[in-house]
């Protein structure tokens, strides 16, 4: 019986120049290969107002996923803004996943170097199970919060409730210093949470297809596309409930005055 | 943390070919997919809004047209019935009239009938007398056996004439 091998970081299957070309970023390509086929078959419907059968089932997820977001942020013109940002979020993190399972995705190797030396490594790996594509998408998402928090209250009044003078609010300072720290903590376990979980049933996938590899794995097929879509929604959810503190908590606080609650809770 | 980072694979250059991978896939779907499908659905949803108040509009006006319709017809009804009244009563004065005017039309007939009678009776009457006398003197004459002259016989018939009033009363 061979070993079963995993690996934690991603591999790399080709160089070029300086650049490592890793397996799950080659899935990342597919998906938005993917994506962009997608796009390229919503643009030819021409956006009829009488739609097709495909155009119609594209505007029920669109718009779906436009009323749960905005179920959220109760406010349409900001729902607009955040809108393109969690629904590609959602999107892209459930097709990577779903796109994880495919066969030959784990299956398919190739002789590469590793680690010092030469082993088969998979072509296609599950992107999400790279801590630098969950990482990516966490980082992007909480820039943007910091942004449409920045551009919606003011520059100065959203830094505000991370930097306030010591000497002058001491406890709003060191509360301040706590929201940081919690700012950095969002994206800590944005991309923990993704990763661990699709990495965890990478493996679970794998262990239970080297023991028993008929029919076993199926009902776990059917829990990793149900994990998949739900990483996704609760990745796309907490995103739009930061995005609504970031519009909205701190102008409270101008109101009462009332020290500043640090958001790492929520993370 | 170094460790860590390897362990975990974590690589600069990597983690930001994906953020602008991420990036870029942010700006063709909402490029491509979420403003014009969101457009085209607001437009939709304006358009079927527009329509269910056309719709509403609609139903009022009908509504009104209905309600003026009945108004319109019970006054027409009303109109009818006092038409119909009015021509019962015209009919009816125009009958009295023409009754009036056939009843005093045949009392006139019946008046100068009565009076072409009474002019006929005493032509009559007095033709009778005339022929009657006449009969007299002739009878006379035949029973007296003898004939009276031209002068005679006119004074009979004149004294006859006038000694029968009953003929003629």
């Amino acid at each position: 019986m061979s070993k079963v091998a995993i690996s934690l970081a991603s591999e790399t299957v080709a160089h070029v120049g300086g650049f490592e070309i890793r397996n799950t970023m080659l899935m990342a390509w597919l998906a938005m290969v993917a994506l962009f086929i997608l796009c390229a078959c919503v643009r030819s419907t021409r956006y009829k107002l009488i739609p097709g059968r495909f155009q119609a089932t594209v505007e029920w997820v669109i718009s779906g996923l436009y009323d749960l977001f905005a179920s959220i942020v109760h406010d349409d013109r900001l729902s607009r803004k955040f809108f393109p940002l969690v629904s590609t979020i959602f999107i892209f993190i459930v097709l990577g996943n779903w796109m994880g399972i495919l066969p030959g995705v784990g299956s398919i190797t190739i002789q590469a170097m590793h680690e010092g030396h030469m082993t088969a490594i998979p072509l296609f790996r599950s992107m999400n199970a790279d801590v630098n594509m969950t990482l990516a998408i966490a980082i992007s998402a909480i820039v943007a919060v910091q942004f449409f928090g920045a551009r919606e209250l003011g520059a100065s009044s959203y830094s505000s409730k991370f930097i306030a003078a010591p000497w002058r609010h001491p406890m709003q300072s060191f509360v301040g210093l706590l929201e940081m720290i919690g700012e950095f903590s969002r994206i800590i376990s944005f991309t923990f949470r993704l990763f661990g979980n699709i990495f965890a049933g990478e493996v679970l996938l794998l262990v239970i297809s080297y023991l028993v590899p008929y029919v076993a794995p199926i009902p776990f097929l059917a829990m990793e596309l149900f994990v998949g879509l739900i990483q996704g929604l609760v990745f796309a959810l907490l995103t739009t409930v930061f995005l609504k503190i970031a519009v909205t908590e701190h102008e409270a606080h101008h109101d009462d005055d009332a020290p500043v609650l640090p958001a790492a809770a929520a993370a | 943390m170094g460790d860590l980072v390897h362990a975990l694979g974590i690589q600069w250059s990597a983690l930001m070919a994906q953020m602008v991978n991420f990036a870029i896939l942010i700006f063709v779907l909402a490029r491509f997919v979420y403003k014009p499908i969101l457009k085209v659905i607001d437009e939709r949803r304006a358009m079927v809004e527009k329509s269910v108040e056309t719709a509403r509009e609609i139903d009022q006006f009908k509504e009104r047209v209905d309600q003026d319709r009945l108004v319109i017809l019970r006054k027409a009804d009303e109109e009818a019935g006092q038409m119909l009244e009015k021509a019962a009563q015209n009919a009816e004065a125009l009958r009295t009239e023409i009754e009036k005017a056939a009843h005093a039309h045949a009392a006139q007939i019946m008046k100068k009938g009565m009076e072409q009678l009474d002019v006929e009776r005493a032509r009559v009457a007095k033709e009778m007398q005339s022929k009657l006398a006449h009969a007299i003197v002739l009878s006379a004459e035949k029973i007296l056996r003898r004939e009276f002259s031209k002068e005679d016989q006119e004074s009979f018939e004149k004294e006859l004439k006038e000694n029968l009033p009953a003929l003629t009363a």
